[in-house]
């Protein structure tokens, strides 16, 4: 081997070499490494094999024999007995220790969850490249005199965008419905998006069966892995036929063109089936040039100009408004794909996932503050309690010339010793935990789906911020044991220190805090299912038809059914799909809600006339002349005219307003404001929803019924639902959602204080035996005797209550305030008492742990102390 | 005997510095330890042995010429102490003492 093409071994390792080992063996080790790094050369390796090999000596030699004895002042050995040191004790002390690492690991997999709730927001749509030159098209719309930003645009736009705009070099577009998938005999449910055909050009996606080019047929259908799965078992299901329902249309034969492969749920395109956009067009019945609000599209462009195509689109606005008369848009707009901006909160409407909101990042990441305080108070106190145990080692220790640096620093590291073993428990629970939590909110979301490289970082960094946080204060609470009188008298503090004292008291206040709030949510779960919306949704079943034609026949059915108190048909329905009216005076041209409903339906509902009247059935002339609004709408729009004498133009004609509703509730959520609504009468041609009233309040029981009847009549989906989960349930179930994450974090939090305040308990009593026993032999009662050494902890739980009832009412209320329009607020009392029984609790473990010392001979005490 | 502790690993090294005599030195004993016994090991392995065993009396060390191969640095060169050579003798003598007391009939009903 020539000298020439000699490899110099890494320089990084022997840097690393370098600054481990000792000076006095320095030259023959590393002429050692060098001379077997120059004997491979001459076996014809590769260069990177050798280098590695280099490498695995160095790590290999990382040993006693070569290692520095100098390092932080200690050598390595003198670890290791730290770390022998920390096992021994934590054997010694096995139960609080382990209950403190389960507790802390639990609170830990919750912590990680959350931070994967912030890394599903920082890492979305990262699974897609190449998309730097590719934007998202919004349209701002004006709704009910409010800007909205919508991630939709006209279906003409692709093509518009495709050849009549400058500078745009490809478009795709995305699309989703919910709708029915027919596999065999079955239906289900599903959440079915559609997509040009140049889709995967944009956005390539991993398949696990099939490729991508079966995206060309337009009767193709992609599935995921776990609907495949789900419809045809392990087997490859390519070539297998599916029917897909979009809508009250005619179903649509499609034949499966692939399997995605683990498609991870923060990105865009979230779906359950994707088929070519053909498909869709056929079941909904339009066309590519179709001007119409259902055949809006998600449209994605890539472009190197990006603002002069937006001037471009711009100049469409009079043309698409021109054609789509009641979905109009003021403005267009375009974000790169990857804009942070594209959250739940930015975006009103589209077909397309996006971030979580910042409401939902807020809450969670305060739970996870607060439980991680709970978690790391308790392991500090527990410390310090068990510490007190080994009050001699300390002195002993320190009388032999152990500098307080060195036991800062063994403490530490034996608190880095349990929460190694925490952070263990919490990353394998991790999952458990997220998939619970996820689960509530119909998602999942696992540890495999965030980025290692950002995750591996984080835990270290996490795990060494919990050690310093646990582990400071024990660690400077046994720098302050002075030797002498350590020895002398076996301790140098009295009692339970001031920094314990406030650790408890924090603890106590979170804990109770977050059950109180637990219980306040649970309260608004309930009040969201009998709230007022002012009209009657408990004991309403509603179901849409696939065409007006069948509502007779399917009314004359129902009404044999016994609990059936009354059917009536309407079109237009709260809680379907809004429909709405162009209104326009002088001034404003804009859209508002519109219900086309029957004569019977506002009373059905309860939904109140305040003044003028109700449609009169069947009367030709309510049908072409008259509307009815709300509250609203004239307050908003004729506030300054007479309602009654003022000619109304709805979509084009002028009609006569002949009565005033109330306002219904259609939203609890923060964002409520009453909608203006205007109600138009629907021909009884038109009535293609039916609403049936039970006599018994048992909705699920007739939901049932007509479940059985609509099976035996038809072979489409049925689409019924009680009106209850219409309606508030949304609101109801998220509140639940809450109750259901407050209480099991404030049950977490409440045991590990129970056990913390025993073990402080314990503490407590072991220093003041001789106290105790001279209290007894002076003639003390038991419950004198427990009262006067526990009343500082006593006093300790009062000040907790206060503070973390005071802390619940208003931490609950801050996170209501942030999600609904209307709660109901916690009441003092009410949380006073929970509070309590924390307290109660508490007091219980107190008397448990001192209740032996306590009622032992005690000349024992006196003789042994 | 109890005071000279040696394990197998260390007897093998102890005797590949026998061996090797004058030329003994980490990298060589690997070198050795492979062509002898046809195993190959990681040369930390080798370093903490001879260091031991120096630290145990066994062995004394210099250090030799420095090399271009081994970047210029110099190499640490190991012999046998009289005590190693006598830990040596004993072991052997103590296999052969047992050796010999195995009776025939054992070697010959193998099982």
């Amino acid at each position: 081997m020539s000298k020439l093409s000699f490899i110099d071994p890494p320089s990084r390792a022997l840097r690393f070499f370098r600054w481990y080992c000792r000076p006095d063996r320095l030259e023959e080790l590393e002429g050692d490494l060098w001379e077997m790094h120059d004997k491979r050369q001459q076996q014809q390796i590769s260069k990177l094999s050798l280098q590695l090999r280099f490498w695995w000596d160095v790590i290999r030699c990382f040993k006693m024999y070569s290692v520095k004895k100098t390092q932080l002042g200690m050598n390595l050995s003198l670890y290791r007995s730290y770390f022998i040191v920390a096992l021994r004790n934590s054997r010694k002390n096995a139960g609080p220790i382990i209950i403190n690492i389960a507790g802390m690991g639990l609170a830990l997999a919750f912590c990680i969850t959350v931070y994967m709730l912030h890394a599903f927001n920082l890492e979305f749509d990262t699974n897609h490249d190449n998309v730097d030159d590719v934007y998202r098209l919004h349209s701002i719309r004006n709704y009910n005199d409010e800007e909205k930003r919508f991630e939709l645009a006209p279906l003409p736009f692709v093509s518009k965008l495709a050849t009549e705009v400058a500078y745009v070099d490809d478009v795709t577009f995305y699309e989703a419905h919910r709708g029915t998938v027919q596999v065999g005999n079955d239906y289900f449910s599903e959440y079915i998006a559609s997509a040009g055909e140049n889709f995967f050009d944009f956005f390539p996606m991993k398949l696990k069966h099939g490729s991508p080019l079966g995206m060309q047929n337009p009767s193709g259908i992609y599935l995921t892995e776990e609907i495949a799965e789900k419809y045809f078992g392990s087997a490859s299901p390519i070539g297998e036929q599916i029917t897909m329902f979009i809508g009250e249309k005619k179903g649509v034969e499609l034949q499966v063109e692939g399997v995605f492969e683990n498609i991870p749920l923060n990105n865009s395109f979230d779906f359950n089936v994707l088929v070519n956009h053909h498909a869709v067009m056929k079941a909904i019945n339009i066309t590519p040039s179709s001007w119409h609000e259902e055949s809006n599209v998600a449209i994605y462009f890539r472009s190197q100009n990006p603002s002069s195509v937006l001037t471009t689109i711009r100049s469409f606005i009079p043309e698409q408004n021109a054609n789509q008369e009641n979905w109009k848009v003021v403005d267009f707009d375009v974000w790169n794909f990857m804009d942070p901006r594209y959250t739940e909160d930015n975006v009103t409407s589209g077909p397309a996932n996006e971030r979580v909101s910042k409401s939902a990042v807020i809450v969670f990441t305060a739970l996870a503050i607060l439980i991680l305080a709970v978690a790391c108070f308790n392991l500090a106190n527990t410390s310090m309690a068990l510490m007190s145990k080994r009050v001699r080692e300390i002195g002993i220790r320190k009388t032999l010339g152990t500098t307080n640096r060195q036991l800062f620093i063994q403490f530490m590291f034996e608190t880095l010793v349990v929460s190694t073993l925490s952070f263990t428990l919490g990353i394998l629970l991790t999952d458990v935990v997220g998939e619970q939590i996820w689960g509530l909110f119909g998602a999942s979301f696992f540890l495999k789906d965030v980025s290692i490289t950002r995750l591996i970082p984080f835990i270290i960094g996490f795990l060494l911020f919990c050690t310093f946080l646990a582990g400071v204060l024990p660690a400077l609470y046994a720098r302050r044991f002075s030797p002498t009188t350590i020895m002398k008298s076996g301790s140098s503090l009295k009692g339970v220190s001031g920094l314990q004292k406030a650790l408890t008291v924090g603890q106590y206040a979170v804990s109770i805090s977050l059950l109180v709030s637990a219980w306040i949510f649970s309260k608004n779960s309930d009040y969201f299912k009998t709230m007022d919306l002012h009209y009657n949704y408990t004991d309403i079943v509603m179901l849409p038809l696939d065409s007006s034609e069948d509502f007779e026949v399917v009314r004359n059915k129902l009404s044999q059914v016994s609990s059936v108190d009354e059917i009536i048909g309407t079109s237009g329905h709260i809680g379907l799909s809004k429909t709405r009216a162009q209104f326009n005076t002088d001034s404003i041209d804009i859209e508002v809600a519109s219900l086309n409903i029957s004569s019977e339906y506002l009373e059905m509902m309860e939904i109140e006339v305040n003044s003028g009247r109700n449609f009169a059935p069947n009367s030709a002339t309510d049908l072409t002349t008259s509307v009815i609004i709300n509250e609203e709408f004239a307050q908003r729009f004729l506030s300054e005219v007479d309602p009654f004498s003022y000619k109304l133009s709805i979509d084009g004609q002028l009609k006569n307003v002949i009565g005033i509703t109330e306002d219904i509730i259609d939203n609890v959520y923060f964002d409520y404001k009453p909608t203006p609504v205007v109600y138009l009468p629907a021909a009884s041609d038109q009535l293609d929803v039916i609403i049936a009233k039970t006599n018994d309040g048992n909705t699920d029981a007739l939901e049932e019924d007509m479940k059985a009847i609509w099976a035996d009549m038809f072979d489409t989906p049925y689409r019924g639902k009680p009106q209850s989960r219409v309606s508030s349930f949304f609101a109801s179930r998220d509140a639940r959602n809450l109750k259901v994450i407050f209480s099991s974090i404030a049950i977490l939090g409440s045991m590990l204080s129970l056990i913390g305040i025993f073990s402080l308990a314990s503490l407590n009593v072991s220093k003041r035996t001789k106290e105790i026993s001279i209290r007894r032999v002076l003639g003390a009662t038991i419950h004198q005797v427990l009262l006067a050494v526990n009343k500082s902890l006593l006093m300790l739980l009062g000040v907790a209550l206060v503070i973390g009832v005071a802390i619940g009412i208003f931490l609950s209320e801050a996170v209501l305030q942030m999600i609904y329009s209307f709660y109901k607020s916690g009441s003092i009392i009410e949380s006073l008492g929970i509070g309590l029984l924390v307290v109660i609790a508490a007091t219980l473990f107190i008397s448990m742990a001192a209740l032996k010392p306590v009622t032992a001979n005690p000349s024992e005490g006196l003789r042994s102390e | 005997m109890q005071n000279l502790k040696l394990g197998n690993f260390e007897e093998l090294v102890l005797l590949l510095v026998g061996v090797l005599y004058d030329q003994a030195y980490s990298v060589s004993i690997v070198e050795e330890y492979k062509k002898q016994t046809g195993k190959s090991i990681n040369i930390s392995a080798i370093h903490t042995v001879l260091y031991r065993l120096e630290e145990k009396g066994f062995l004394s060390s210099k250090l030799g010429e420095s090399q271009a191969s081994r970047g210029g640095k110099r190499k640490r060169l190991f012999y046998l102490t009289s005590y190693g050579a006598k830990a040596l003798e004993e072991l052997q003598s103590l296999r052969d003492q047992l050796r010999f007391q195995i009776p025939k009939l054992a070697l010959q009903n193998l099982a």
